[in-house]
């Protein structure tokens, strides 16, 4: 099928937003659409015509729990110590801190290629910041990773295109140098840069990551641990003298 | 006064928790009743929900740029989750019976009959929409409320309505296109 045709993107905008498309049509429009800022603007468009028609379903009240469920989520409700919510994320999966660290390792020189020792006088002017940069498992590039040292988000950069499967999600996980159980961090946004809130500090999430690495998780609720191969793995930095 | 979903939103691009909690209590009812019209289980509506309200908080910043309205964007989340949720595992819903003498026909009456659907079409504030949707031919019109409503893919509607597969997306195509020459037409 030729995408590029404009009456063709904008009856699949039209057909997906009306939601008629399967699976897998589904899943192949919304890769599309991360990559084609016009095919998104289509997407919007339509939004904004059909939506309208969902104000004339019936409300229906939440559970009383389902907010705090959320808040959970989102790290709103965490304890009050950083250490107790750190802590209450690391769970153990000592397997996959092995597959983990291995792959590191192997990533290792990609990391001195990638910044080199004479340009830290440059970016060392650069806010105190968390940095890592994940590559794939054949060692080529494949993200940057960087959170300012006391912020609350995270900015992503692809060096490639980060494509999950079909029903799945990438995710961003946290390794901590202790060899506890990787962290989930969160959900990477689809868009070539982009950036997501963390549910806490920098400074609490990644202090004692020593790798970020990212999964690609059936679409729903953040899993508690990995359940697939690193699709990008590398190591995570402090950026400050 | 109270804030409007729109500013509210506007301040949980900005981290806000305080507005994001406020955001839920204007918003969650009717988008719950979005995810169950078409999940048709509250347990898994209310997990779309969930999902929903953590993306809201994700991507508020991205929804900035946008400038949609708060509440379209926020039901086109809601609405994409649900249907993730209902291409995950489709709704239980026998699709046909067979009766006595071996003849099958369709098990789903109700929605069947353009009534719910109609009434829920002339419920809709959008006058516009409202007015260019009750221009398309009868058949074309019903498929797409039943697609929008009950989220149904191209397959599910042939089977429901009975109808070819390439009929029912000609039907959706034409209906489509219709509907948004018609809506342009009342903007110009």
């Amino acid at each position: 099928m030729n995408y590029q045709r404009p009456e063709l993107r904008d009856r699949l905008a039209s057909e997906y937003v009306l939601g008629t498309l399967h699976g897998q049509a589904r899943a192949r429009f919304e890769k599309l659409r991360r990559q084609d800022a016009l095919l998104d603007a289509a997407v919007l468009a339509w939004e904004s015509r059909l939506m309208p028609l969902a104000g004339s379903v019936n409300s229906l009240a939440p559970s009383p729990e389902l907010f705090t469920r959320i808040e959970t989520r989102l790290g709103f409700r965490g304890k009050p110590e950083k250490q107790g919510w750190f802590a209450w994320l690391l769970k153990p999966a000592v397997g996959w801190v092995a597959a983990g660290l291995f792959v590191g390792v192997a990533t290792t020189r990609l990391v001195d290629t990638i910044i080199p020792a004479p340009q830290t006088a440059q970016v060392a002017q650069l806010p105190a910041s968390y940095v890592g940069v994940l590559s794939d498992p054949q060692g080529k590039a494949g993200l940057l990773v960087s959170s300012l040292r006391h912020g609350r988000t995270v900015d992503i950069k692809q060096l490639q295109p980060v494509i999950p499967p079909a029903g799945q999600q990438a995710v961003l996980w946290g390794l901590p140098k202790n060899g506890s159980a990787p962290i989930a961090v969160g959900i990477l946004p689809k868009t070539p840069t982009g950036s997501f809130t963390l549910p806490a500090t920098s400074e609490v999430l990644f202090a004692e990551v020593g790798q970020l690495g990212v999964t690609y998780e059936p679409v729903g609720a953040l899993p508690t641990q990995p359940s697939q191969p690193w699709a990008f793995i590398g190591h995570c930095g402090k950026f400050w003298m | 006064m109270a804030e409007s979903v729109d500013q509210l939103l506007a301040r949980v691009a900005l981290g806000d928790q305080a507005a994001f909690r406020a955001l839920y209590a204007a918003s969650a009812g009717r988008l719950l009743g979005v995810a169950m019209r078409l999940i048709g289980d509250k347990a898994r509506a209310e997990d779309a929900l969930q999902e929903s309200f953590v993306a809201i908080w994700n991507q508020a910043g991205k929804y900035a740029a946008h400038r949609a309205q708060a509440m379209t964007w926020m039901t086109a989340i809601v609405r994409n989750k649900a249907i993730d949720s209902l291409r995950a595992t489709p709704k239980e819903m026998p699709l046909t019976q067979t009766n006595d003498d071996g003849e099958e026909s369709s098990h789903d009456v109700a929605d069947h009959n353009p009534g719910p659907l109609q009434s829920l079409l002339e419920r809709c504030a959008d006058e516009r929409l409202r007015h260019c949707l009750g221009h398309i031919e009868e058949s074309p019109r019903q498929a797409l409320l039943m697609a929008f409503y009950d989220g149904l893919t191209h397959q599910e509607l042939a089977e429901r309505l009975a109808t070819p597969l390439g009929t029912i997306k000609a039907w959706v195509r034409r209906g489509l296109a219709r509907l948004q020459t018609c809506l342009q037409g009342a903007e110009a």
